[in-house]
Formats: structure tokens, sequence, C-alpha cells
């Protein structure tokens, strides 16, 4: 398995709980990852990016670039002294920057491997953590190694990243505090997050009472070439609303949403709950523009889309619902000839009855790398590709083509 | 508030700035050489060094009166809220204060062993 980020766990891992059961997300993953970790046939090249791949006769020869970590993961234990001690303090991509960490570093408090990585760019090079590091597993002077590894077959789940909001200049994130993404949100809500779990205003701390959150925030409503539904938006907002309403009960939240909400197993009765127990708001409405007034609060222009009349409303906070784009299925597409579709996702041979089989022959694909899909929706495909691939492997086994089993 | 009493909390806090180990490591980096590019260091460096007044000033003014909101000791300190905010988040993380209830529509924090 190759990682590009130090710990594996992807964007589920920055999750709270998922909907629509409000399950503890991080319950259900720790243990995998451990597993994974653990696992005897599982080889973990995390911090690592693939960079070529070369098919020979039946396998694959994929050559991995493993990043200098800067600690050594045979001697570091992850007993966390030397970020203690790092005078260094950037903020944290993984807390979406509103958090902090040090320049050695774990990405979050159950990261696997439990292995610190030293943030070079930032690092002052003033040996503190040498100093304190009783394994001596600090080692500036480590270098990218290039690892080759040879697989019968390879699954693709590179995963997506958020739609930059600031392509709608008109709703000022960026450029406002109040104005955030639902990721941030999402870290805000989070209990382990860096504000221990309590919304409040980015500005000035305040606990917002009146909350917008502006739906399809995304390729959908920017570019014409791009028409598809990141299909998460709709419940993950209504999630994030009744996980607020349940902290400040007195919050006044309305979600504006400019087309269908999006429909799956559950989700119906989500949203009534959302709207009937919790007092969530829904309006079918397009934003115009977001302003900020002076004391920080912002007013939205609105377009009623039921009566078609221009209104107002002026919030504490605005959450940006921003939809999903594909992280790098665009490279791997180059890299292993796979075809890409609507959106620069890969494309699967069959969308309805085969989604996870690609154009190339022993390449698998899973997740959003795939198209947009909810945690439940992508662990299925997941499922459903792993079986794909160890049938390729048993093939190639009693060919004694290949030993070792490998994906992405 | 007098100037005086402002100027003799501001100095206070600095000193207790001085005190902690990140401070004094990283203003040893000057007399022992920067490994790194000196422009590097200087910018850092300083922002440590404001950085660490500017926590000290927050942890003063709740050791002094107890639980306070980000909006409080943004007006105590004169330091803009956001900062304030950014201060409290790494203050939090490393256990110095922690969160103490809730006041006029915001969080109360104190500090964490009090």
């Amino acid at each position: 398995m190759v990682e590009k980020n130090p710990s594996i766990g992807g964007r589920a891992a920055q999750l709270s709980k998922t909907f629509p059961d409000l399950d503890c997300f991080a319950c259900t993953l720790t243990p995998r990852m451990l597993e994974v970790d653990k696992h005897r046939n599982i080889r973990l090249l995390t911090y690592s990016e693939v960079k070529d791949v070369r098919r020979d006769g039946k396998i694959f020869k994929v050559r991995v670039l493993k990043k200098p970590r800067y600690v050594d993961e045979t001697k570091c234990t992850g007993c966390g002294v030397c970020a203690q001690h790092c005078p260094v303090e950037v903020a944290n991509d993984f807390d979406e920057r509103i958090g902090v960490r040090n320049a050695i570093y774990v990405p979050f408090p159950n990261a696997v491997p439990q292995v610190y990585v030293i943030d070079k760019e930032h690092c002052l090079k003033c040996d503190l953590c040498q100093n304190v590091c009783t394994n001596k597993a600090v080692n500036l002077q480590q270098q990218p190694e290039t690892i080759e590894v040879e697989v019968g077959a390879i699954i693709v789940t590179t995963g997506y990243n958020l739609f930059d909001p600031r392509r709608y200049e008109e709703y000022g994130f960026g450029k406002y505090d109040n104005v955030i993404t639902g990721l941030t949100l999402e870290r805000l809500l989070t209990p382990s997050g860096p504000t221990g779990g309590h919304v409040l205003r980015l500005s000035d701390g305040r606990i917002p009472q009146k909350v917008a959150f502006i739906q399809c925030v995304g390729p959908k409503g920017r570019d014409s070439s791009n028409l598809y539904c990141s299909k998460v938006c709709c419940m993950y907002a209504t999630k994030m609303a009744e996980l607020l309403k349940e902290q400040v009960p007195s919050a006044d939240i309305t979600i504006y949403y400019p087309d269908a909400l999006a429909k799956g197993d559950g989700f119906d009765e989500f949203y009534e709950r959302a709207k009937n127990e919790f007092g969530v708001k829904y309006q079918k409405a397009q934003v115009k523009e977001v302003v900020e007034k002076p004391a920080r609060n912002l007013l939205l222009h609105l377009k009623n889309l039921e009566s078609n009349k221009n209104i107002e409303d002026e919030v504490d906070m605005v959450v940006l619902s921003t939809g999903l784009v594909p992280a790098a299925s665009g490279d791997f597409g180059g890299i292993l000839s796979l075809k890409t579709g609507i959106g620069n996702f890969l494309e699967a041979v069959d969308s309805k009855k085969d989604s996870v089989t690609t154009n190339v022959e022993g390449v698998f694909v899973a997740g959003v790398a795939e198209a947009p899909k909810d945690i439940a929706k992508s662990m299925e495909q997941a499922h459903a590709a792993a079986m794909k691939a160890s049938a390729v492997l048993e093939k190639l086994e009693k060919t004694n083509a290949l030993p070792v089993k490998s994906s992405q | 508030m007098s100037e005086k009493k402002k100027l003799a909390k501001k100095t206070d806090a600095a000193i207790e700035a001085f005190k902690t180990e990140r401070l004094r490591w990283v203003l040893g980096i000057a007399q022992r050489g920067p490994k790194v590019d000196e422009q590097k260091y200087k910018t850092v460096s300083s922002k440590i060094m404001r950085d660490e007044i500017e926590r000290q000033m927050i942890v003063g003014e709740i050791k002094e009166k107890g639980p306070r909101t980000i909006k409080e000791l943004s007006e105590a300190t004169k330091l803009n809220s956001r900062d304030v905010l950014r201060h409290i988040i790494a203050l939090r993380k490393t256990g110095v204060i922690s969160e103490a209830g809730e006041r006029e529509g915001g969080y109360l924090y104190k500090v964490a062993s009090s």
C-alpha cells in the first residue's frame, strides 16, 4: 500500500461522525488502520509516491519514491517528546490550518504509522529534537529512496480534494474569516480537533447563533463542461447542522440549496429528522453574494427559487458545502493509461455493472477516484476491487508469475 | 488601566516569555550560528518571540482574573481576536489552558492546572 501522506486514513480520518447514523468514524477507522500496519501480507509505504508503472509480461513494475521523513522508522517509537520540545509551530493542514503542529510531527494523534516526520521547509535545524530523542531516531541526513515493487494487480484509490471555493469569489472565502468550508466546520466539530469540538467564529471566537450553509459550491455551478454532482454535500451539511444544533440548541440554521437534494439509503429519514426534530431550515435558493458587515456578520443576497423573489439574510457564519474534485486520478490516468471521464474521475468499464474494473487489465479503481460517493459506498467498492484483484493474483500464483501482492 | 500599569504587564509577560525553553533555545541558535538561511532564522525567531510574549500576556490575564473569553482577552491585551484564538488553540494543544464553560456568547478558558 502506497500512501503519499505521512499517515494512512485519508480524508475519512478528518471526519468526526458519519451520516446517516452519526457513528463515530474514528472508532471504525482506527482499528482498520492498525490492522493494515500490522498485517503480514501488507507492506506499507507511507510518505511515498508512485512515480512510474511499467508492465512486464503479466506483472507490473512500480517505481515508488519514498520521501525522507528525517526520522528513522525502525527507531521512532512515536513517543512524541520531540514534538513537545520543537520550537517551530506551523498551521496543520490536517486541521484545515486552524490547528497547529510542530516542524516535527504526526498529522493527528492516532496516525498510522506512529512515526514522526520533519517538515524540512519549516525546520530551523536547531537540533533540539535530536538532543531529546532517547532512541536517536532523528536523522537529518536521510535521502529520498526509490523502491521498485513487482505486483500482479493495482488498485487506484487516490481519493479527492475539495473544490477550491475561491473560484466563487462572490462568497468571499479567503477574504472573510467567518466564511468557512464544510471540512473546516467538521474539524471544529471533532472532539479531538483544534478547539476540542467547540464551534466558534474564527474572527472573534464567538459561538455562532445564526448559520447559513451554501450548497453546490463545486464544479457543477461553475464549470459547464464538468456537470457532475458531488453526492455527499447535502448529507454532510445536514449532518453538521444536526451536530451543531446538539452543541448550540438555540442556533438558527438554514441550508440554502439551489438544486435537488441527493438521495440514498436512509437519507430521507435523516433529512426529515434534521428538519422536524432539530429544526434545521431548508430553503431552495441561489445565493448571489456574501458581504461582510462591520461586526464581522455576513449578509447574504439571495434569490428564493420558489417565490423568485430576491431576499437578504444576515448570519454569524457561512459554511460553504464544497464539492469534490479528483486528487490525482488525472496523474494516474497518465501513468497507467487509464481512461478518465467527466470531471477527470477515472472511468470504470461499466459504471452500473462493474464500477471497479478499468480499461487496463489488472488495474482496478475504488472510492472517489472513480466518482464522488460516500464512505459506505467507497468501502463497498474497495471490497469489490480487492476481490477482483485477488482473483487476478490467484491466477498469477497458479502460473508462478508472482508471489507478492500490493495495491495503491 | 493606566499606561504605566499596561507597560508593567507587558514587561512581566516578556520576562515570563524569556524564561520559556522554547524562546531561550531559539535565541540560543543565534549564538551557536544558525544552520539555516539567516533571513529564515530571523523571520521564524521573531515570530516565536512575539507569539511567546503574547501568550504570556494571555496566560497572565487569565491567572490574574480567572477564566476569560476570547473577546475579553482581546480587549484586555489589545491583541486582535483572531490572534488570541490562534494562541488559545496552541495553548490548549500544549495543555496550558483548557475550556471552562461559556459566558456571553463565548467559551471561557482557564489555566489548566488551576
